[in-house]
């Protein structure tokens, strides 16, 4: 079996975010670009999965949509666990011409399993991956909070709103995942820093896709008016404020 | 022009965000001059109709389809419903099911796809929408470049007042495919307890608990309430909590209209799961927590001794 | 002149950053306040392979050079200094001491699995009456023919415990001096070693620090380390890349202590604005950082020597007595930054300023630093 895990780069999610002078983006300077959480406990699960005796999984590949700056965030997945690696080598614009390009590649290189983290932490758009399960054909199925292999099949808990189902699914299957999937993502080893210098990092060239969407501006939101305190003792006026002033009691 | 909304219910009947969203939905057929039809899944034609009456122009009420994690199937089923009645928008919640389907449908019909919609477009011709990006740390004004275009709306918006409509209502039959590589092995619906991502007030625990122990008063804060619980993600990684309880980035992003944080000091990847709920009340002893940047009312003090009073002030 | 860091060394830093922030940071202040030996993360620690990460791969270590290595230590630091300094005994002392001057042997059996982590070394050189002083150790080994006699006592022993395997610096032929004494491999659980009780240390308080009491020990021949009388050379080359870490460990003390008094800072309101923004704690804060970068610049150097194979031990020396002196001013600032809070256990800042005051003791005092020092600027 060969599973692929979609890698998005993201900055760091404590970094400030700047907008650059023109207001038409993001000014990315000094900012640390890091593996998308979500993707990150994907890759983290991928892996425990190869690691299982007789788990029959031979390969763990991560996938990435991006230029070079992406780079050295796919080279600690590689060092984190991962076998190899693919970049297709555009900048991601919207999450449609992201998923086509990711779908024309996967329809090069076929694979069991296909997971894709919930949502990235800089657009939080949340669609890629159901977006490319839509493009590619495959099974895709989101919620995916467990993920186990039995019998050559992929044995998954799927929560939606309000209920949780235990699916059994034949692959291949697009996996959209969510916490849970793993708990806490691994953290490379200094022999896996060590390999991760030997495997491939794959550059190819993506189809050409028109995007629809464009962002064509940039905001701060308004800062929030400053928080009216209450002292400790006079619950009795938050009550009043939550039924009078805010009208949410 | 034609614009249609999917809702699947939840347990035969819809949720207080479920009809914001049909109001929100209205409102932009309105502002768009176009009707709004909502395809209900999972309704009874009565609750569908008490449904589309927060401001649809015709509800068509949809039963037979395929199994529901059979997302293919359903797409394959609801296709032809929705190249008619959502020529120019595709909208949906943000529950997960809805969020599955806006993606395929999108990807079938190449429309683009906006997600995290909170507010009407900046303007219809050409299209663009404002909607937060980097979990709230700014906002992005998005051209689409072409007509047919699938939104997916944030829990929370829209002003529900019900029966502002009289829909007309149809009801129709679909019979879809199934997979038969999609097996469900079992299934739970839940404890009957609200969820975390419908509940309109939340009351939320922090590492300033200090420990599983003192969950007691954040409990009957809750029940008083009628508020679902939640907890930060130290909480959640210490065990102290279930992490389906757990708020913030990695976590349930909610939006209630009231939330209340206890002992949660604010960090930035909590507050990217909180920061769309209408009004946030902190208590927190650390006068400098940067929950209070973010709260609208504030208490400094130990939650040993707010919360006690807090509960008997709401039970007078 | 090259100032940039490579990938791999910022991952791996960023790897002990990871560790040290996500799981050192829920328990260090239980483990200080009850002295708990860090077990469980010393075997996380140990998998990831940051307990023989300068070793070379032939020797199951990680083979990263001392730049990396550094930066780890720095990052660990930051969070909890009593597993920063098992770390630092473990690879730059006995790893570190093992890879270079033991025989094939010795590596197959001793610093294979001291580098995997799955055995701690420690480093037994002090005395009750040796510190500082080297020269005039009192642990005998006689030469019995098959074997060496180890009789003695050695004191402050970090690992003292817990370790899996001692290096233990003994006098075999006292009417020679300092030449006269060898470096020995010794089975912590051989027969007739006892191990003092725990210290109960003013810092770094989870580390096992015992002293230890060898009575009539029998050490195999073969686990001399280098040629009769070696052992001298061997203690001192040693501790003078033990320094760099020791140095790294005090960086990361008051660098650490620095982001939290940045953080602290920022968030503090006082007269009607944050306290960054007074100019007092501003300046503070600038000469802070200007320590701390000249201090990181110090360690760096020293480490770079060490991987181009250059001299090290007057640039090891300068940078462990800049740093542990350096780490006790800022830690210090760190708590009055804090006011009130500082000194309380919850907000850190007063733990790393204990465990900054070790920093100026061990592996060599900041007067033996000096004296280092001094006698290289003083050779003719």
């Amino acid at each position: 079996m060969k599973i692929a895990v979609c890698l998005s780069h993201v900055p760091d999610t404590t970094t400030r975010i700047k907008i650059g002078s023109q207001s038409d983006q993001i000014d990315y300077t000094g900012v640390q670009w890091v593996i998308n959480p979500w993707d990150e406990l994907a890759l983290t699960r991928a892996l425990e999965l190869k690691e299982l005796p007789g788990s029959g999984v031979d390969e763990v590949v991560v996938v990435n949509v991006g230029d070079s700056i992406a780079d050295p965030v796919i080279r600690k997945a590689l060092a984190i666990g991962a076998d190899r690696a693919v970049r297709v080598n555009t900048a991601p614009s919207d999450s449609l011409s992201v998923a086509r390009i990711l779908a024309a590649f996967f329809a090069t290189e076929r694979f069991d399993l296909i997971l894709a983290g919930l949502e990235s932490s800089d657009y939080n758009g949340g669609m890629t991956g159901m977006l490319l399960g839509g493009v590619l054909g495959y099974r895709t199925l989101n919620g995916i909070s467990a993920l186990n292999l039995e019998a050559g099949k992929l044995k998954l808990s799927r929560e939606m709103d309000g209920s949780r189902q235990i699916l059994v699914v034949e692959p291949p299957l697009v996996a959209v995942v969510q916490k849970g999937i793993a708990i806490v993502p691994r953290i490379p080893s200094m022999r896996g820093v060590m390999q991760a210098r030997t495997k491939p990092l794959q550059v190819v060239d993506p189809v050409k896709v028109e995007a629809g969407l464009t962002t064509i501006g940039y905001s701060y939101p308004k800062p929030k008016g400053a928080c009216r305190m209450v002292a400790p003792g006079n619950e009795n006026e938050l009550i009043a404020l939550l039924k009078t002033e805010a009208r949410v009691l | 022009m034609s614009i249609a909304l999917y809702i699947q219910g939840r347990n035969r009947s819809y949720t207080p965000h479920q009809s914001g969203w049909v109001a929100f939905a209205s409102s932009f057929a309105k502002s768009a001059d176009s009707r709004l039809t909502l395809i209900t899944q999972g309704l009874p034609p009565d609750k569908a109709a008490q449904l589309g009456g927060f401001g649809a122009d015709e509800v068509m009420v949809v039963d037979g389809m395929p199994p529901v994690s059979d997302l293919h199937n359903s797409i394959e089923a609801l296709f032809p419903l929705f190249k008619e009645k959502g020529k120019t928008f595709i909208l949906f919640g943000n529950d997960t099911h809805s969020k599955a389907l806006a993606a395929l449908i999108a990807a079938r019909l190449e429309f683009g796809i906006v997600t995290g919609v909170g507010a009407l477009p900046e303007s219809f011709s050409p299209l663009v929408l404002t909607r937060k990006a980097f979990s709230g740390k700014v906002l992005t004004s998005t051209l689409v470049g072409k007509p047919g275009v699938v939104l997916v709306f944030n829990a929370g918006v829209g002003e529900a007042v019900a029966g502002i409509s009289s829909p007309v209502i149809a009801e129709l039959h679909l019979n879809g495919n199934s997979d038969e590589g999609i097996v469900v092995d079992s299934e739970e619906t839940g404890d009957g307890k609200q969820l975390l991502t419908d509940a309109l007030r939340v009351v939320s625990g922090g590492r300033g608990m200090k420990g599983p122990e003192n969950w007691k008063p954040l409990e009957e804060l809750a029940s008083v309430l009628g508020a679902a619980l939640a907890c930060s993600r130290p909480v959640s990684d210490e065990g102290w909590r279930s992490h389906h309880e757990h708020v913030g980035q990695t976590g349930k992003v909610i939006a209630p209209e009231l939330y209340v944080a206890c002992g949660i000091s604010g960090a930035i990847q909590h507050v990217a799961g909180i920061n769309g709920s209408k009004v946030i009340v902190a208590i927190n002893k650390d006068k400098e927590a940067p929950i209070f940047e973010v709260a609208d009312y504030g208490i400094v003090g130990d939650v040993n001794t707010v919360l006690p009073s807090l509960i008997k002030a709401l039970k007078e | 002149m090259e100032f940039s860091f490579s990938e791999e060394q910022l991952m791996i830093r960023q790897a002990a950053r990871d560790y040290a922030q996500r799981e050192l940071f829920t328990d260090v202040i239980e483990r200080d306040e009850k002295s708990v030996y860090p077990e469980n993360h010393v075997r996380a620690l140990a998998d990831l392979g940051f307990m023989g990460m300068m070793v070379s791969p032939e020797w199951d270590g990680g083979g990263m050079d001392a730049v990396s290595y550094v930066l780890a230590v720095e990052e660990i630091s930051k969070v909890d200094a009593s597993v920063s300094v098992i770390m630092s005994v473990n690879n730059s002392l006995v790893c570190w001491g093992l890879e270079t001057f033991g025989n094939q042997e010795q590596k197959e059996k001793y610093l294979k699995p001291l580098a995997r982590g799955e055995k701690i070394g420690a480093f037994l050189l002090s005395e009750p009456e040796a510190g500082s002083d080297a020269t005039s150790q009192r642990t005998t080994a006689i030469d019995m023919g098959d074997y060496y006699l180890l009789n003695g006592t050695k004191n402050w022993i970090t690992s003292g415990h817990t370790a899996g395997t001692y290096l233990v610096i003994a006098q075999t032929h006292p009417e020679k001096g300092h030449k006269g004494i060898n470096a020995f491999i010794v089975d912590r659980h051989a027969s007739g070693i006892s191990v003092g009780p725990h210290e109960n240390k003013m810092g770094m308080r989870s580390s096992d620090t015992h002293s230890v009491m060898f009575t009539d020990v029998k050490v195999p021949k073969e686990n001399r380390i280098g040629d009769d009388g070696f052992g001298f050379k061997f203690a001192m080359q040693t501790l003078e890349g033990g320094r760099i870490g020791i140095a790294a460990q005090a960086l990361g003390i008051a660098s650490g202590a620095f982001e939290l008094a940045v953080k602290y800072a920022k968030q503090r309101k006082a007269f009607g604005t944050e306290i960054a923004n007074h100019q007092s704690v501003a300046f503070k804060l600038s000469d802070m950082a200007v320590k701390i970068e000249t201090g990181r610049l110090l360690v760096l150097k020293a480490a770079w020597l060490k991987d181009q194979h250059l001299p090290y031990g007057v640039a090891s020396a300068m940078a462990k007595q800049y740093c542990a002196d350096m780490a006790m001013e800022v830690t210090t600032e760190a708590v009055q930054i804090h006011g009130g809070y500082g000194y309380v256990k919850e907000y850190h800042v007063e733990r790393l300023m204990r465990e900054a005051k070790l920093t100026q003791i061990y592996e060599g005092t900041s007067e033996i630093q000096k004296i280092v020092i001094s006698r290289s600027v003083l050779k003719d």
